[in-house]
């Protein structure tokens, strides 16, 4: 040991202890604080799925009932009705890709935004159709599109202990 | 005052234990440089029995492989994760960029990874001073040589890739994190220049002051992460359902913590005191909170390395 002088040696001994205690104590309380926050994961998980899902389902809602009216009387509009189902889907998709989902539901995420991919290629052949009846005749097969999603955001919003979607959308 | 207390003292760090012997005039003195400066010296029994028993394991013969030292062995493996973030962005760069996987991901990954680099350069002094064990010193100069290294692969390839307007000025110097991080580049350069035995022995006095740059790099990385990340993660809302673990400026903020004060002079003493008293588990005690957060946010950096490293090299990049 180096010599120092008896008096400072314990008086710089406290305030080494004291700016070792200080900060500790400091980040006892920090873990202490981590952990109710790192269990709260799967409801902050649950609400950025409801912040990405409400504005599609509100933008797809009007979309769908729009277009339901159009498809018997007004082509143009109809489609433009599905070009907008189509982006608000794709936006959606999107800002699914960005959570990291935990483990169980995270297959039916991917699984989710596959299904979605197939309804808007779907859509994409619909928008080519040159009559309304041509336009009519993919409503079959949109609903057998929206079932599998359906199926697949059932699951989601279970494991995320939501509750099922408002008007079977996201 | 006690000269301990500057920082030149501060810087290598002065064990009483080391205060004669060998290595007591190299300026780098715990580095792994030190064998060639006295080949021919032979430790005094007196002074190889106060050294840190695992120093004195360490430096022996390894049981499988005698031509080795157990130290050798262990710091050729140590040294392996400094290559991590070249290993993730590998596929990006001879790609060529595909799927805009560099612009969109090379700096969560070359700029995560010079960060840890840096972290752990940085780290090795505090542990020497909480452990007293000194085997792992070379750790400190291959790290900090990786860090800068690493730094100029990112902005190299930032200054290509990133889609920031203005240009290569504006992709390097285009906002205000970006000039911080360009500086921190161009600051490492002469320690990076510096950081070997030639041009310790040629700059003498110098070479310390150059190398002290480090705490000047220390303190812009904790400036380009708040600018870049502030309160909120800089991914936005999105995430995993723990935005605060990932947020990079806590995170250097909790690992700086105990690596500041690990260094500070009165607390350096309170633990060769306690050590020497034999009451090391004090220490222990007390700084196991911190440590606790350490690695918590250690933990986290590599989390974030290894999950956009992936990416790149799936080809999958993140769609922001």
């Amino acid at each position: 040991m180096t010599e120092r002088p008896g008096g400072k040696a314990s008086e710089n001994n406290v305030s080494g202890f004291l700016l070792i205690a200080v900060p500790s104590v400091v980040a006892m309380v920090l873990l202490i604080l981590a952990i109710p926050y790192y269990a709260g994961a799967s409801a902050r998980i649950a609400s950025l799925y409801t912040n990405v899902a409400a504005p599609a389902d509100r933008a797809l809602a009007t979309d769908i009932a729009t277009y339901s009216r159009d498809m018997n009387s007004n082509l143009a509009a109809a489609k433009l009705d599905l070009q907008k189902q189509m982006q608000a889907e794709t936006s959606f998709d999107n800002q699914l890709g960005d959570i990291t989902f935990p483990p169980a539901p995270d297959p039916h995420a991917d699984l989710l935004i596959a299904a979605d991919q197939k309804r808007i290629k779907l859509i994409k052949l619909q928008m080519q159709a040159r009559t309304l009846r041509k336009l009519r005749s993919f409503n079959a097969q949109d609903l057998a599109a929206n079932a599998v999603v359906e199926a697949q955001v059932k699951i989601i919003r279970q494991d995320l202990g939501l509750p099922p979607a408002p008007g079977n959308l996201y | 005052m006690d000269p301990r207390d500057t920082i030149q003292a501060d810087y290598p760090y002065e064990d009483p234990r080391y205060t004669q012997g060998p290595y007591q005039d190299v300026a780098y003195a715990n580095d792994d440089y030190q064998d060639a400066f006295y080949p021919e010296y032979v430790e005094p029994a007196e002074i190889k029995a106060n050294r840190s028993s695992i120093d004195s394991w360490m430096a022996q013969q390894s049981t499988y492989f005698p031509r080795l030292k157990r130290r050798s062995i262990a710091l050729f493996f140590l040294r392996l994760p400094a290559f991590i973030p070249w290993f993730f962005i590998m596929r990006g760069w001879y790609t060529l960029n595909a799927k805009d996987v560099l612009t969109l991901a090379e700096a969560d990954v070359l700029g995560t990874g010079g960060e840890f680099t840096f972290l752990i350069a940085v780290s090795i002094t505090p542990l020497i001073n909480l452990t007293g064990a000194r085997w792992y010193a070379p750790l400190r100069r291959w790290y900090g040589i990786f860090f800068a290294l690493i730094g100029i692969s990112d902005a190299t390839t930032a200054a290509i890739t990133t889609s920031f307007s203005g240009g290569v000025f504006g992709r390097l110097a285009g906002h205000t994190f970006l000039v911080t991080g360009f500086l921190i580049v161009l600051i490492a350069g002469p320690v990076l220049l510096t950081a070997n035995t030639p041009a310790q022995r040629k700059l003498g006095t110098y070479w310390k002051k150059i190398q002290k740059l480090t705490y000047i790099v220390w303190g812009m990385i904790v400036l380009h992460l708040a600018l870049l990340d502030g309160f909120h993660p800089f991914d936005g809302p999105q995430g995993d359902g723990d935005p605060v673990f990932h947020q990079r400026f806590y995170q250097i903020l909790v690992i700086s913590l105990p690596l500041v004060i690990l260094r500070l002079p009165p607390v350096k003493r309170w633990i060769a005191d306690q050590r020497a008293a034999g009451q090391q588990w004090k220490v222990w005690c007390s700084i196991a909170p911190m440590a606790a957060l350490y690695i918590l946010a250690f933990a986290f950096i590599m989390n974030e390395e290894f999950f956009t490293g992936l990416q790149v090299m799936t080809l999958n990049p993140p769609a922001n």
